[in-house]
C-alpha cells in the first residue's frame, strides 16, 4: 500500500460534473481509492465551478506525476487529454461509458457533430496505449473490442449503486401540490439532449391526451446540456397545449430526485443510445416502474425487469406507459421486478471490481500502489454482470 | 434469468410506420430545430475559430442577443453586435496571423463573415413578429366562418389550373380542403393548431372525437407564413388564407401577401377569409385579443393591400361575418 507521496491512481476526464453519472463515478472510484490508501487526484480539460475544488488541471499532472503511477481516463466525450495521454509513459486504462454518435446532434449542434467524431477516433488512437478497458456494459465493451482494445471487462457506473436519500419534503410538497387530485405522472431523468429523445415521450403525452388518456403530467429532470434542444423542449411542449403539464427541471439534489420518484408513477425512457442509463437503476431502486425504449445498454441494464419496448411511436407509446401505470397488478409486479434486479446488480459489488480490474494493472506495474484484489489481467467480461 | 424475465419485454419485431397524424406530430419538433438558421450557423463559424489554434473558447454571443433580436427594428443592432464579436476576433487574428503566418483562423473568420454577409436578408425575414406569437394562441383566437360559401368554393376561387395544388391555411377541420379536392385540385392543408392537425389528420384513430371530413391531403402543422416561406416559387394554383390574415398585424398581413405573390404561379387565385372585425372582438376572449399581435381590417382595406402588391381584386362576397376578398396574381 502506498502512502499518500508514492505513485498512485489518478483519473482524468474532460470536466467534472456533480449530479452526472461520470462525474458521480469518478467521485465514487476516488473515494474507493482513497479507502484503499492509494493516492487519488482527479485531473481535468475545464474545470466546472462547482467541483474546482476538486480538480486540477490536466497539464499539472506534468509535475505531480511519479514513478509508478498509473492513470485512468474517463472516457465519454472527446478531449485534448486523450492528445495528451499518447505521450504519457503510465500504464493507462481506460474506463469507456459509450460515445453517443455524432448523428443524434446534427440539427443541433454542428460543433458537438465534430467534437463527437474526433471523440470515437480519439478511442481507436488510445486502443494501443492502453493497459485495460473498463466499460459500463456488454454493450460498450463490445465498442471497445471493435475499437481495438485487447483487454476490457466490464464493471457497471459506481453511480448507479448511489442511494438518493430520504426525499426533499420542500421538493415532494411543491409537486403534490402542483399535482391535481389524481393527475398521474410520468417522469423521464436525463440530459436534455436530442439522444435522450425527451420529446417523444411529449409527443406520446400529445397523443395520450388526444385520445382521451387519463389527467397525466409529465416531469423531465436534466441538465439543459444541450441549450437549443431543451428550448425546442420547452417551445414544443407550448406549442402542443402542454406547458401546464409538462415541467422540466434541473440542477436538483438527490434527495429533490428522491422526491420526484416518489410522485412518479412510471419512468419512462426512450433514449436512443445509452450506455448504461443510470436512471434505470434508480427508479428500480425507489420502486417505480420503467418503460424504456431498447436502445444501447438499457434491456442489459434493465435486465427484464421493466417494459422494454421497441416501438416509441406517440400513440403506441402512450399506450404501452398507460397499460403499466393503469393496471395496479402490473405495476405491482414491475417493482417486485426492480427490486430484484437491483440486489442482483448490488450483488457483483461494482466498488469491488473496478479495485479489482485496476489492482490488475497496479500489479504489473512495477512500484505502482498495490489495490486490494489485485491479481492476474483481467478477460474481457470478467464481472458477471448477468447476475 | 429472474423471474421478471416473462414478466415485460414488448419489444416488437417489426414497428408499423407512423400514422401521418403522428409523422405531422414528431416534425413540428423538428421544425424546432436550429440547423440552418444563422444563429446555428454562425455559432458553428465560430466554434471553427477555437481551441485548436490555441486562443481561449468562443463564448458565445451575449445570452440575450438572440432574444433581442427578434424584436422589431433590432436588425441593425443584432448584425452590429454579432460584427462587433467577429471584429474582436480579427482583431486578434490579424496578430496572430502576423506573427505566426498562420491562415486558418483567418479563413475560418472570413468565412463567417461572407456568411453573415448572405445571410443578413434572411436574418431580417426572420426577425418578425410573427415569431414572437404566444405559443398555441390561434387555439384560443375565432375562425371565419364560411358557412354556405364553402360550397361555392370553384366560385369564389377561380383557379387557371383546376388541378394544381392549391395551399389551405388554415385548413381547420378539413371541411373547405375536401371541397377543393372534389373539385378537383391537390390540397395542401395548413394549419398552426396541432389539436385540430392531428384530428383532421387522425379522425379515424380517435375515439370520441367529432367526425370529420375525409380530407385527400397533405396536412402540415405550422404557421402558414413559414410554409409559405419554405415553399418553391411559383408552384401554387391557389391559396386561401384564413385565421392567420386576422391574427397578424399590420407588417404581418403584408408579408402574408407577399408571400403569396412569390408562390403563386401567374395567373393563381389568393382568398382572404376575413372576419368583421366587431364579431371577431366579440368572439374573442378579452385576455387573447389582448396579447394578439393584430386584428381583422376591413374588406376594402385588404382590397387595396392586395392591389398593391400586385394582384387584379376580382372581388368580394359576404356571408355572415365572414368576408372572402379575392384576387389573382397578374400575369
Amino acid at each position: 500500500m502506498s502512502g499518500a507521496g508514492g505513485p498512485g491512481v489518478h483519473q482524468l476526464v474532460p470536466m467534472l460534473h456533480r449530479r452526472d453519472a461520470v462525474g458521480e463515478h469518478v467521485l465514487a472510484i476516488q473515494s474507493l481509492l482513497a479507502g484503499a490508501g492509494v493516492p487519488s487526484r482527479i485531473y481535468v480539460d475545464r474545470a466546472d465551478p462547482e467541483t474546482a475544488a476538486l480538480t486540477r488541471p490536466y497539464r499539472a499532472y506534468e509535475d505531480d506525476a511519479v514513478p509508478g503511477d498509473v492513470l485512468v481516463y474517463q472516457f465519454a466525450t472527446g478531449s485534448e487529454i486523450a492528445g495528451w495521454l499518447l505521450g504519457r509513459s503510465e500504464p493507462l486504462v481506460v474506463n469507456y461509458h459509450g460515445v453517443t454518435p455524432p448523428d443524434h446532434f446534427t440539427a443541433w449542434n454542428n460543433s458537438i457533430v465534430r467534437l463527437q467524431a474526433a471523440c470515437l477516433a480519439q478511442l481507436t488512437l488510445l486502443a494501443p496505449r492502453s493497459a485495460l478497458g473498463i466499460a459500463t456494459s456488454m454493450m460498450t465493451a463490445r465498442e471497445l473490442e471493435a475499437t481495438g482494445y485487447r483487454r476490457t471487462t466490464v464493471v457497471p457506473v459506481l453511480a448507479a449503486s448511489r442511494r438518493l436519500g430520504e426525499p426533499d419534503a420542500a421538493m415532494l410538497a411543491d409537486l403534490r401540490t402542483t399535482d391535481g387530485d389524481g393527475v398521474r405522472t410520468w417522469l423521464s431523468v436525463g440530459r436534455l439532449a436530442p439522444n435522450k429523445a425527451h420529446h417523444q415521450v411529449v409527443a406520446a403525452l400529445f397523443a395520450h391526451h388526444m385520445g382521451g388518456g387519463h389527467p397525466t403530467r409529465f416531469l423531465i429532470v436534466g441538465a439543459p446540456t444541450e441549450p437549443h434542444y431543451a428550448s425546442a423542449l420547452q417551445r414544443y411542449a407550448a406549442l402542443l397545449g402542454l406547458s401546464g403539464a409538462v415541467r422540466l427541471l434541473s440542477g436538483l439534489s438527490d434527495r429533490e430526485l428522491a422526491a420526484c420518484y416518489e410522485v412518479a408513477d412510471v419512468l419512462v425512457l426512450v433514449s436512443d443510445h445509452e450506455g448504461f442509463g443510470v436512471p434505470l437503476v434508480e427508479a428500480m431502486r425507489q420502486r417505480v416502474p420503467v418503460v424504456a425504449f431498447d436502445a444501447g445498454a438499457v434491456a442489459e441494464s434493465l435486465g427484464g425487469a421493466g417494459v422494454l419496448v421497441g416501438d416509441k411511436r406517440p400513440s403506441s407509446l402512450a399506450a404501452t406507459i398507460d397499460s403499466v401505470v393503469g393496471d395496479r397488478d402490473r405495476t405491482a409486479r414491475l417493482v417486485e421486478a426492480g427490486t430484484a434486479r437491483v440486489t442482483a446488480l448490488e450483488a457483483q459489488r461494482a466498488d469491488r471490481a473496478i479495485l479489482a480490474a485496476l489492482g490488475t494493472v497496479t500489479a504489473v506495474t512495477p512500484g505502482a500502489a498495490m489495490l486490494p484484489g489485485g491479481g492476474p489481467p483481467v478477460a474481457a467480461g470478467s464481472v458477471d454482470w448477468d447476475g | 434469468m429472474s423471474e421478471s424475465s416473462d414478466v415485460e419485454s414488448q419489444v416488437t419485431a417489426g414497428v408499423p410506420p407512423l400514422r401521418p397524424a403522428e409523422r405531422e406530430l414528431l416534425a413540428v419538433f423538428d421544425r424546432l430545430a436550429p440547423q440552418g438558421s444563422v444563429r446555428w450557423a454562425f455559432e458553428d463559424a465560430m466554434a471553427r475559430l477555437d481551441r485548436e489554434h490555441g486562443t481561449p473558447p468562443w463564448a458565445g454571443l451575449p445570452p440575450d442577443l438572440w432574444e433581442r433580436g427578434r424584436g422589431a427594428q433590432v436588425g441593425q443592432r443584432l448584425v452590429g453586435d454579432v460584427v462587433v464579436a467577429l471584429a474582436d476576433v480579427l482583431a486578434g487574428d490579424a496578430r496572430r496571423v502576423a506573427e505566426e503566418g498562420v491562415d486558418v483562423r483567418l479563413r475560418a473568420a472570413w468565412d463567417a463573415l461572407r456568411y453573415l454577409a448572405a445571410r443578413v436578408e434572411t436574418l431580417e425575414a426572420r426577425i418578425d413578429p410573427g415569431g414572437q406569437a404566444v405559443p398555441d394562441l390561434a387555439s384560443m383566437v375565432p375562425h371565419p366562418d364560411l358557412g354556405p360559401l364553402l360550397e361555392e368554393v370553384g366560385d369564389w376561387l377561380p383557379l387557371s389550373d383546376p388541378h394544381g395544388t392549391v395551399l389551405d391555411g388554415e385548413c381547420g377541420d378539413g371541411a373547405l380542403s375536401a371541397a377543393l379536392a372534389r373539385g378537383g385540385s391537390a390540397v395542401h392543408g395548413v394549419d398552426p393548431r396541432p389539436r385540430t392537425a392531428w384530428t383532421v389528420l387522425d379522425a379515424r384513430a380517435v375515439s370520441g372525437l367529432p367526425t370529420v371530413p375525409t380530407v385527400p391531403t397533405t396536412v402540415t402543422c405550422a404557421e402558414v407564413v413559414d410554409v409559405l416561406d419554405a415553399g418553391a416559387p411559383a408552384s401554387l394554383a391557389g391559396v386561401v388564407l384564413r385565421g392567420c390574415v386576422d391574427r397578424a398585424d399590420l407588417p404581418g398581413k403584408v408579408r402574408l401577401a407577399g408571400a403569396v405573390a412569390r408562390t403563386l404561379v401567374a395567373g393563381g387565385a389568393v382568398a382572404v377569409v376575413t372576419m368583421d372585425r366587431r364579431s371577431f372582438e366579440d368572439r374573442c376572449p378579452a385576455g387573447v385579443r389582448e396579447l394578439l399581435p393584430g386584428t381583422p381590417i376591413a374588406p376594402e382595406a385588404w382590397s387595396l393591400l392586395l392591389e398593391r402588391t400586385g394582384y387584379e381584386v376580382l372581388g368580394t362576397r359576404t356571408a355572415g361575418s365572414t368576408h372572402v376578398v379575392t384576387a389573382r396574381r397578374q400575369r
